[in-house]
């Protein structure tokens, strides 16, 4: 028997849960609902660290002994407090090389500042001109952490296991993906305006219908407009990320005039969770849409988890998508679209608190 | 010589629903009252037995659907008296296009003489900007009539010999009127008591939280009978100006916008605090005190007493939407006169249980779980004595103890009905969904409050145990034989043609048992479930046969643990 675990779904916190359940076995005298009350605490503590159960168990004990043997508890075990940092921007990127392109860009170091449920955080902070709204440069909180797991559920997921930890006013998923060729080149940097989810559909005997899902961003895309890709401080920007690039993660083919393009709300990434080794797969969903260049395995599940929130989705480009794919690019291909992300966040992105001074 | 009998062929038109509904047999009564009111002797022909509806898509791209739906004669010898029934839409779904459409079928029916059609709207176009009028202002007076009704029994007469409308408006309101509901009666339907801790002010927590957000045009009529109940006669009205707090729930912010519209009353947005002053007042003015919840009063006496520092002339009334049964207006103050009382469980923090398990404070605006919390959950399941089950599976197959759903849903419904709308929501996001559960009191009461939510668009399909229980055993062509005939077979039918999204519900899970009937009868039908929605799941999993199980809490409890 297992308890459902669904991302699409968020679940009370497990310490919560389970302090509310001692707390009514310490209330409930009726056996048999005590005996559900002992089998939801069983199965709602079995993920939570074993030395945090410990004051629980005590009084869960207790609630079964005779009076003259209970200790008869003047308080109630507590959940420990839940420790939300608020930071301005959250930067999730999902495999390890993308985290190491993205410290790299952020010039942190390589220890965690926290870890929350064994996930490894790196705080940083960024400058921020906010387009020039302001005559001080002010500074943006950022939280850098990974998804772990490709594909879109565990993207989601992650999002929820996040947000228990941070609050932040934008979210920001990095990283890497396969691009159409002849249409988009290695290394280039996509913002997509939308995401396609090309997976749904119906099985029928003689074919399979499509029916895709789509995620839009909302008022965000106001502000990601303001962002100039070809502006000479972006250009400057990454030709000297290119031009500090370690040896070990210079790609063979890269052309020594290499320039990337970055696109800004105008591109759609086929998401979807199968990695693709065919190229003829984002060919034929760009024929079904035009404006999809590039294809991943995160994004819906990133933009359907932060519906209400603002995100935004960077990828650079690191292969094509077929059967000569390798792992060259991958680390140039992130680093240039965390720092097209950077750019961005630096002269380009007004936070809440430049409009209204009461928002922290 | 006897009069000659009319003949009388009725519809109900709902609008955005995916299939039909059976109509009630006291709106086919209300039907054959307005028309003999109207008419001498009149005899049912085609009475209205299931409703004549338009998915939200045909609305939107084929709204003169409904003229081939209706299928009213035209011609014919026989004196016939036809009823569009639009009253139960809500006015703003009908729209332009539609109401277009309705005056054309109640034209063309009425273009004959001895034919005379009733339309019952909501409210009534208007006479100038709406395109409803056209046709019917061109008919003839040698031929039919049109009569159209709105749910207050206010009319318009079009056509030939005019029929005796005036016989009909005054019993008609109060008739729709108890067939709907009364407003009070639709107000409390809407209202959620959402469950939670939820952080009143710095000394007080309160188990409850009453959302308003689903009854705004409910609240806002409330709220003009209200004033106009307190101020008194139009002159005095017209002297009355509001005062509302700055930082009310978005839903009281929007029933007042409403309210102080159609009464043409001026509202003064009282500062929250700080150092900001509060506007003049106007000496020849006198001011009404408007507020969205009085729970321990602090808002409330904070405003009066600045508005009274501030020379504000104060009616003797202040009006809350909702007040805390325990409060008491205190004697120099203006009386409260709430909407509704409401018991809050308001608890001082230092004695709230959830303040000492540290259970966060629950977030009013954003629903942060779907699904129950624990606290909640086992509260809900305390709350009720726990029975042997009275209704469901055959009887050696029943628990010996459950909780009493049926006044676990008569306690917690709304909340729960709201919870599982949540995950509906979420599950089927935009698009027209049907729920499918069996014919039992606990769940139906459920789905009843689920639906005036969605302006009755989520349509129930209820399954009879009967056949549930023989479905185990019946092959799919059987259980269809099983169903021939029935509303819901032909309901399951309509889906499954239309391809809508069904989802099915239950109160609760015990064995797989009844999920695994219902899934047999609606894949009969060609409809795969699209998830299983039980109030309580007592065999979790994440699905069943294929099908997504989301349940509002999982509690595991083995078949042999029954006493």
């Amino acid at each position: 028997m297992t308890q459902p675990s669904d991302p699409l779904l968020p679940q009370e916190r497990a310490e919560e849960s389970i302090a509310a359940i001692a707390y009514y076995l310490s209330t409930e005298r009726d056996p048999y609902r005590r005996d559900l009350l002992m089998r939801d605490y069983a199965l709602r503590s079995r993920n939570i660290p074993k030395q945090s159960l410990v004051e629980f168990h005590e009084r869960v004990v207790d609630s079964f002994l005779p009076e003259e043997y209970a200790l008869g508890y003047q308080l109630p075990a507590r959940a420990p407090d839940r420790e939300v940092m608020e930071v301005d921007v959250i930067i999730m990127a999902v495999q390890r090389i993308e985290i190491q392109a993205a410290i790299a860009a952020l010039g942190i170091s390589r220890t965690p500042s926290r870890s929350y449920r064994e996930r490894d955080f790196y705080h940083a902070t960024v400058p921020c001109r906010a387009a020039g709204r302001i005559d001080e440069p002010t500074e943006l909180s950022v939280a850098l952490t990974a998804v772990g797991q490709a594909l879109n559920l565990h993207a989601m997921d992650a999002v929820g296991e996040i947000s228990e930890a941070y609050r932040a006013q934008v979210w920001i998923l990095v990283g890497m993906a396969a691009g159409l060729a002849g249409k988009i080149r290695k290394g280039d940097v996509s913002f997509p305006e939308t995401v396609w989810w090309y997976e749904p559909g119906r099985e029928r005997p003689d074919m399979f219908e499509p029916r895709p899902e789509l995620a839009y961003r909302r008022s965000l895309n106001r502000q990601l407009f303001r962002f100039d890709p070809v502006s000479e401080s972006l250009s400057a920007r990454l030709a000297r990320a290119v031009a500090e690039l370690p040896d070990a993660y210079r790609p063979a083919d890269l052309p020594a005039d290499f320039s990337p393009n970055v696109t800004v709300l105008k591109d759609a990434v086929a998401t979807g969770e199968r990695l693709l080794r065919d190229p003829s797969r984002l060919a034929s969903l760009h024929d079904s849409n035009e404006r999809i260049v590039l294809g991943d395995q995160e994004s819906y599940g990133f933009a359907l988890a932060c519906r209400d929130l603002n995100w935004i989705i960077a990828r650079g480009i690191a292969d094509y998508g077929d059967e000569e794919k390798d792992d060259s690019w991958q680390y140039l291909a992130t680093l240039m679209a965390v720092h097209s992300v950077l750019e961005f966040l630096e002269q380009d992105y007004i936070p809440p608190r430049v409009d209204d001074p009461s928002v922290d | 010589m006897a009069p000659k009998e009319w003949f009388l062929e009725a519809d109900v038109v709902r609008l955005g629903a995916p299939t039909q509904e059976p109509v009630d047999d006291r709106r086919r009564q209300l039907h054959l009252w307005v028309a003999r009111r109207l008419l001498n002797s009149v005899r049912e022909r085609r009475p209205a037995t299931t409703t004549k509806y338009l998915p939200p898509e045909q609305i939107r791209s084929y709204p003169r659907l409904l003229g081939e739906l209706l299928d009213l004669p035209n011609g014919g010898d026989e004196q016939t008296v036809a009823v569009i029934d639009c009253s139960l839409n809500h006015y703003e779904d009908l729209g332009e296009n539609i109401l277009y459409s309705v005056a054309l079928c109640a034209a063309g029916f009425a273009a004959s003489p001895g034919h005379v059609c009733i339309v019952l709207l909501p409210r009534l176009p208007h006479s100038y900007h709406s395109s409803f009028w056209e046709p019917l202002n061109e008919l003839s007076i040698s031929g039919g009539s049109v009569l159209v009704l709105n749910n207050e029994g206010k009319f318009k007469v079009h056509g030939g010999p005019r029929p005796k409308a005036e016989q009909v408006a005054p019993g008609y309101g109060q008739r729709q009127q108890e067939l709907i509901g009364s407003r009070q009666q639709e107000f409390d339907d809407k209202i959620i008591r959402k469950m939670g801790h939820f952080e009143i002010n710095d000394e007080y927590c309160s188990r409850y939280f009453f959302d308003g957000s689903r009854t705004v045009q409910e609240l806002s009529h409330l709220l003009v009978d209200r004033i106009t109940h307190l101020v008194g006669s139009r002159p005095s009205l017209a002297r009355t100006e509001l005062i509302v707090p700055e930082t009310v729930d978005p839903w009281m912010e929007d029933a007042v916008a409403v309210a102080s519209g159609k009464l043409r009353m001026r509202q003064t947005k009282w500062p929250s605090g700080g150092d900001r002053a509060a506007p003049d007042p106007d000496e020849h003015t006198q001011y009404l005190v408007m507020l969205d919840f009085v729970n321990t009063g602090s808002t409330y006496r904070r405003i009066i007493k600045e508005a009274l520092g501030s020379g504000y002339n104060l009616h003797r009334y202040a009006v809350a939407a909702f007040m805390a049964r325990d409060f008491q207006t205190e004697d120099d103050l203006p009386e409260l006169s709430p909407i509704k009382r409401v018991r809050v469980d308001r608890v001082p923090r230092r004695d709230c249980v959830q303040c000492k398990i540290g259970l966060p404070f629950t977030n009013k605006d954003r629903e942060e779980l779907l699904r129950l919390r624990s606290y909640d959950a086992w509260e809900v399941l305390s709350h009720v004595p726990w029975i042997e089950e009275t209704y469901g599976p055959p009887e050696h197959l029943r628990q010996k103890s459950n909780p009493d759903f049926v006044r676990l849903f008569e306690e917690f419904g709304d909340y729960l009905a709201y919870k599982l709308e949540m995950v509906l929501r979420h599950l089927v996001p935009g698009s027209a969904v049907a729920v499918a559960c069996p014919e039992e009191p606990g769940i139906l009461a459920v789905v009843k409050r689920m639906q005036p939510w969605a302006d009755n668009r989520i349509v129930a399909v209820r399954v009879p145990r009967s056949v549930l229980e023989k479905a185990d055993r019946s092959t799919s062509a059987e259980i269809r034989q099983l169903a021939e005939g029935h509303e819901w077979s032909r309901q399951l039918a309509h889906l499954a043609e239309r391809n809508v999204n069904v989802v099915v519900v239950d109160e609760q899970n015990g064995s797989n048992r009844t999920a695994r009937q219902m899934i047999k009868v609606l894949e009969s039908f060609h409809l795969r479930p699209k998830a299983y929605l039980p109030v309580f799941n007592f065999v979790p999993s994440e699905t069943l046969d294929g099908v997504r199980v989301v349940a509002l809490y999982d509690v595991p409890r083995p078949r042999r643990m029954d006493p």
